[in-house]
């Protein structure tokens, strides 16, 4: 009984007689940098009157910058007074927008007020001869709103708070007790993370750039996680944003190799039963990668085109990643345009003509809607081989000892001392039908062999021989032949990587 | 008696080369152990010397590793038992380090390191 007795003497003594308004006025979607207008106005509600008014409020400072303060009044003596540094303690037994129990609470002598470095508190009094007019601007405080990514907070909620008030003998409620900015845009996004995805080793080759209206605004390198940390971007502005490798790196030789060209044989093959089957099913992005004509289709010009690049007779006009060449391709997961709340973006890269994924983002499910291209990533097998060097009457012999007898694609590329070597021949033992090249340059010789009906395998066995004529008189040859490439593919289209023993 | 010294030391090695097949081995490619690798300078640019020293006569790989210790060049020479002074040539070798070994079938006899500038 008693308790509900004070409940109704709680529930009478709240009976608020006015209101103490505190909104901002602009309009929306605020931005960072914009000024924020604050009015404080009161509002009757029990016809009441008032000739004196004090009430305190308090503002973020980390969050809003106050510029000034100007009073509307007509007649009443207006005083500010302003503390940074400190924050209100209410009395949490009762509301908070019964500012006329705050005014009690604080009058009281408790500890109502505490160092708080986020916090400025601004005391506002008007004393008057006569009453007070409701429904008119008392004052209006300007602030520049700041960038929430420079501060610990995660949004603009509750910037400022009225804290207490009175008024003679008024009860007092806040009809706005705590405003919060629920749309501000812009300002500086902080840290966004960028995340390159790709199946490339050295990842700390790739750089980015983030481009606004074709104008470079970051660029740099991904680091060798795949992730880079931009700083200066702004929220709610939309980016363009790439990746590429830089072309020194010493891999882009490596991308594009007979697998990739054998397994584009093998699409066209696929292909040429239902002409339509690459063109309909291949996801766009990935048929980039293996269009290398770029003719809109992938068949026997593109495969044909990779073999070519293979045995070091490029063909014109093509785009295959090569040594001191990247053709880039990327994808974004979304939109580049950083906010508030989403600040990670990834990137999905990929190398034109690397149709084995080797060095490119590689998506599990994408091949799986898409049968054709199942043999596009797999587990590399490891072999081991034996290359060696020999001098024999007076000639240098590079040999290829092959104990594989499934593979119908093999690769090598050898450097050569041409200040001491010159290529004589390649006497190749690899099996009947079976198409063997060779193609020699200044200081490397390409050679192996393929069929590209992926039927016949290549011949174990000493397949390889190359003949060098000495230039000077050599003692020995530990270091004239660099093995610099071998790589081999199974009739089925497993990669073998040869490693030499 | 300066000249009689002299003819005498002639003789001598006229005299060793004769009975061996003579390699000279420069101080620093001396190996004290029966057998092993040495090299004549470990930063190297065109070619460097190097000692082979074999345990008997024979077919030994001399191979070379790069820095992933990744094979990338191995030959397969038929030495003599002792001292074979032969070259390891870098020009086809793209500017890194490397290990070259000397190998008795698969049996690591010796290694040596080096940089090619």
């Amino acid at each position: 009984m008693k308790k509900l007795l004070l409940l109704l003497l709680s529930t009478i003594a709240y009976g608020q007689d006015m209101y103490l308004d505190h909104s901002f006025t602009n309009s929306l979607p605020i931005n960072v940098g914009d000024t924020l207008s604050i009015k404080f106005n009161t509002i009757d509600n029990n016809q009441s009157a008032y000739s004196f008014l004090q009430f305190d409020y308090q503002y973020n400072n980390k969050l809003l910058e106050k510029l000034d303060h100007v009073f509307y009044t007509d007649g009443p003596q207006t005083s500010l007074n302003h503390w940074d540094g400190f924050s209100f303690n209410p009395n949490t037994d009762i509301s908070l927008k019964d500012l006329s129990g705050q005014f009690q609470w604080w009058a009281g002598g408790n500890n109502s007020y505490s160092s708080s470095a986020d916090w400025s508190v601004e005391r506002i009094t008007l004393q008057h001869t006569s009453s007070i007019p409701h429904a008119e601007t008392i004052l209006i405080v300007r602030f520049i709103v700041k960038d929430v990514a420079n501060t610990e907070y995660e949004n603009y909620n509750n910037v400022s708070k009225l804290s207490w008030a009175r008024a003679g003998a008024n009860v007092i409620e806040a009809m706005t007790q705590s405003i919060s900015l629920d749309e501000v845009t812009g300002g500086g996004a902080g840290d966004v993370v960028f995340k390159l995805n790709t199946q490339a080793e050295n990842k700390s080759d790739y750089m980015y750039s983030i481009e606004l209206e074709n104008e470079v605004v970051d660029s740099g390198y991904f680091d060798a996680s795949g992730e880079a940390i931009i700083t200066n971007l702004q929220n709610d502005t939309e980016y363009s944003a790439w990746a590429y490798v830089n072309d020194n790196a010493d891999w882009l030789g490596d991308v594009v190799s007979l697998t990739d060209a054998y397994m584009l044989f093998l699409q066209a093959i696929n292909a040429s039963e239902d002409p339509s089957y690459v063109e309909n099913q291949v996801d766009e992005l990935v048929k980039v990668v293996y269009d290398v004509d770029a003719n809109g289709v992938i068949d026997f010009e593109d495969s044909y085109s990779l073999l070519m690049h293979v045995i070091g007779e490029p063909l014109e006009n093509r785009y295959i990643t090569k040594d001191s060449m990247s053709y880039n391709i990327t994808e974004l997961d979304k939109p580049f345009k950083p906010t508030n709340s989403d600040k990670t973006f990834n990137i999905y890269h990929y190398l034109a003509g690397d149709a084995d994924f080797s060095h490119s983002y590689y998506e599990e499910q994408k091949t799986e809607t898409v049968a054709m291209f199942s043999l596009a990533k797999q587990n590399i097998i490891e072999h081991d081989l034996d290359l060696t060097t020999e001098l024999v009457d007076g000639k240098v012999e590079f040999v290829v000892n092959l104990d594989r007898s499934d593979l119908s694609a093999i690769e090598f590329i050898a450097s050569f001392d041409n200040s001491r070597l010159e290529f004589d021949k390649i006497v190749f033992d690899s099996g009947d039908n079976i198409t063997n090249y060779t193609t020699v340059k200044e200081d490397a010789v390409y050679f192996g062999s393929i069929d590209p009906q992926a039927q016949l395998q290549i011949k174990a066995g000493k397949s390889y021989k190359i003949v060098f004529n000495p230039k000077v008189q050599l003692t020995n040859t530990a270091g004239l032949v660099y093995f610099k490439r071998q790589e081999a593919v199974t009739t089925e289209g497993q990669k073998i990587n040869l490693n030499l023993k | 008696m300066k000249k009689l010294i002299g003819l005498v030391l002639i003789l001598f090695f006229s005299c060793q080369k004769d009975i061996t097949t003579f390699n000279y081995v420069p101080d620093v490619l001396e190996i004290p152990e029966i057998s092993g690798i040495k090299l004549e300078s470990y930063i190297v640019s065109d070619k460097v010397q190097v000692n082979v020293k074999l345990p008997s006569n024979g077919q030994y790989r001399i191979k070379i590793f790069d820095f992933t210790n990744k094979l990338v060049s191995q030959e397969l020479i038929n030495g003599q038992q002792g001292d074979n002074i032969l070259n390891v040539y870098v020009n086809a070798l793209p500017p890194s380090s490397y290990t070259v070994s000397l190998y008795d079938n698969n049996k690591l006899i010796g290694k040596e390191f080096f940089t090619n500038e």
